[in-house]
């Protein structure tokens, strides 16, 4: 038993490690959040002349979901590239631990950098948009954020390791991540027009993106040792 | 020559079948009357050739996602040959699919696409999916990465496609289309028709898949026997 | 009905063709390792 549970907090503080790695590397540079950040608000600025600034709550929320996901695309396909870049891949594989720590370690970085540019962007939002509903529901939005962002995390931060290895790096991953992402980011978009304005019923959306996020946290994870090994 | 009785067996069943299923379709089974003005229906004949082209198509894709489940566990050639050869049959068949979809969809929606139809949506899912699968096995130079690499996007990208189909279909529940199709029961002598083609489909599958092998396998041994001299 | 027929049987001669060129190839393949291992045995 407990040789189980030193294994188990060993597991878990081998992940932190590395997800403070990479934010103690993102500290120093503030690149990749600077420019998801300022990526997603331009999208939101484009969609807005778009529509010609006549966005249904529906719009906005497609409009928002996009923006993060364009910009999760950015932090994404940094998250090995920089590792690669650096040679610093190999240190990370001949460190002692599972291949899973750095899946999960680099998972819930990109779920952090994600979701903290969502959360700045929110307030942002809220003021051009005139959605004062994003004040008054704040944990209803951060809930579905999160949850849509961990599939967007969980499937990419995968594909982001396979892509890194290929001729066309940046340009591929878009390509696999988008139509595997349909699903989540239907069901996203519907849930947050629910919180803005609440019509019908959005449990089976919740239950659909709670599915997406078990199976594709479970599956990279039991795949991830093919992807990295040498 | 085992081999070769069995493509003379294969072949011939395709000939005959292929005029058989011509002959079922256009003269056997009677033409549909069109529910939305009670006519003379010839576009549903389509319908045979668009469903057992989707089946074979999703076959074909099933069967490149426990081709690549076999690859990791042993790391077998052949299993890799098999996923990226179903994978490339699976391709044409969905944009079979894709044609013959919308066609069909014009005849009876009056329009060619519609987005709340989850069983066409999907297909094109998936024709982005093993799109997407083909280009990533082109950019990876190295043939044991490029195998795994592919067979690990093969079984994702496998597992999504219910997702897909589920989201789409909740998706028109919220949005509902103007006119929502569900093909009614067929007349038995269609049923005749419509097994018949997809028995042939499946068989072209087969035999497609069984040639693109062999002619690869065959380039290995041809390889490998010019290295020796 | 008549343009149906036509495109369905246009379809699957491509089809058919298709595996036939592929039956040619792996036949011509065939003959080639046949030659091939004929060289070598000559050879050795």
């Amino acid at each position: 038993m407990e040789v189980g549970k030193g294994k188990r907090a060993g597991f878990l503080r081998q992940v932190f490690y590395i997800v403070a790695k990479d934010f103690r590397a993102e500290l120093r540079t503030k690149e990749l959040f600077n420019s998801m950040f300022l990526f997603a608000m331009l999208a939101l600025v484009i969609f807005n002349f778009s529509f010609a600034g006549k966005m249904p709550v529906r719009v906005l929320s497609g409009a928002m979901w996009v923006s993060f996901l364009f910009a999760s695309v950015l932090g994404l396909n940094r998250s090995f590239v920089k590792e690669h870049e650096k040679g610093c891949i190999e240190g990370l594989l001949i460190a002692p631990c599972e291949r899973s720590v750095i899946y999960f370690g680099k998972f819930l970085g990109n779920l952090l950098f994600i979701f903290l540019v969502e959360l700045i962007a929110l307030p942002l939002i809220s003021i051009f948009f005139s959605r004062s509903e994003i004040f008054s529901k704040p944990f209803e939005l951060a809930g579905i954020l999160v949850l849509g962002s961990f599939a967007i995390s969980a499937i990419g931060t995968i594909l982001s390791a396979i892509t890194v290895n290929t001729r066309t790096r940046e340009l591929l991953l878009p390509i696999l991540l988008f139509p595997l992402i349909l699903p989540v980011l239907i069901a996203s978009v519907e849930v947050t027009a629910y919180i803005f304005q609440p019509k019908g019923s959005i449990i089976q959306w919740l239950r659909l993106i709670g599915i997406y996020d078990i199976i594709f946290i479970i599956v990279p994870y039991l795949l991830f040792d093919y992807v990295v090994e040498e | 020559m085992n081999k070769k009785a069995l493509d003379i067996i294969l072949y011939g069943l395709l000939l005959i079948g292929m005029f058989v299923s011509l002959y079922l379709i256009f003269q056997y089974a009677p033409p549909a009357i069109n529910p939305t003005n009670n006519q003379t229906w010839y576009e549903q004949k389509i319908f045979y050739v668009h469903v057992s082209s989707a089946w074979t198509g999703f076959l074909a894709f099933f069967v490149v996602a426990v081709a690549s489940i076999i690859f990791l566990r042993n790391e077998s050639r052949i299993a890799d040959l098999v996923a990226q050869t179903s994978a490339e049959i699976g391709i044409v068949f969905t944009t079979l699919t894709l044609i013959s979809g919308p066609l069909w969809a014009k005849s009876f929606w009056g329009r060619y696409w519609d987005w709340s139809e989850p069983r066409l949506v999907t297909a094109l899912i998936l024709w982005f999916l093993y799109i997407g699968y083909l280009i990533l096995r082109s950019s990876v130079g190295e043939d044991f990465r490029r195998a795994r690499f592919a067979a690990v996007f093969g079984i994702i990208a496998f597992l999504d496609v219910p997702i897909v189909f589920l989201s789409v279909r909740w998706y028109r529940a919220s949005h509902p289309p103007l006119l929502v199709f569900e093909p009614g029961g067929l007349d038995p002598s269609m049923k005749v028709a419509f097994f018949f083609t997809l028995f042939i489909f499946t068989v072209f599958y087969v035999v497609l898949l069984r040639n693109a092998l062999r002619i690869k396998l065959l380039q290995d041994e041809l390889n490998r026997l010019k290295e020796v001299i | 009905m008549q343009t149906l027929m036509i495109a369905y049987a246009v379809v699957w001669a491509i089809i058919f063709g298709y595996l036939v060129v592929q039956y040619m190839r792996i036949s011509r393949l065939e003959n080639e390792i046949e030659n091939l291992k004929k060289a070598i045995e000559r050879k050795s």
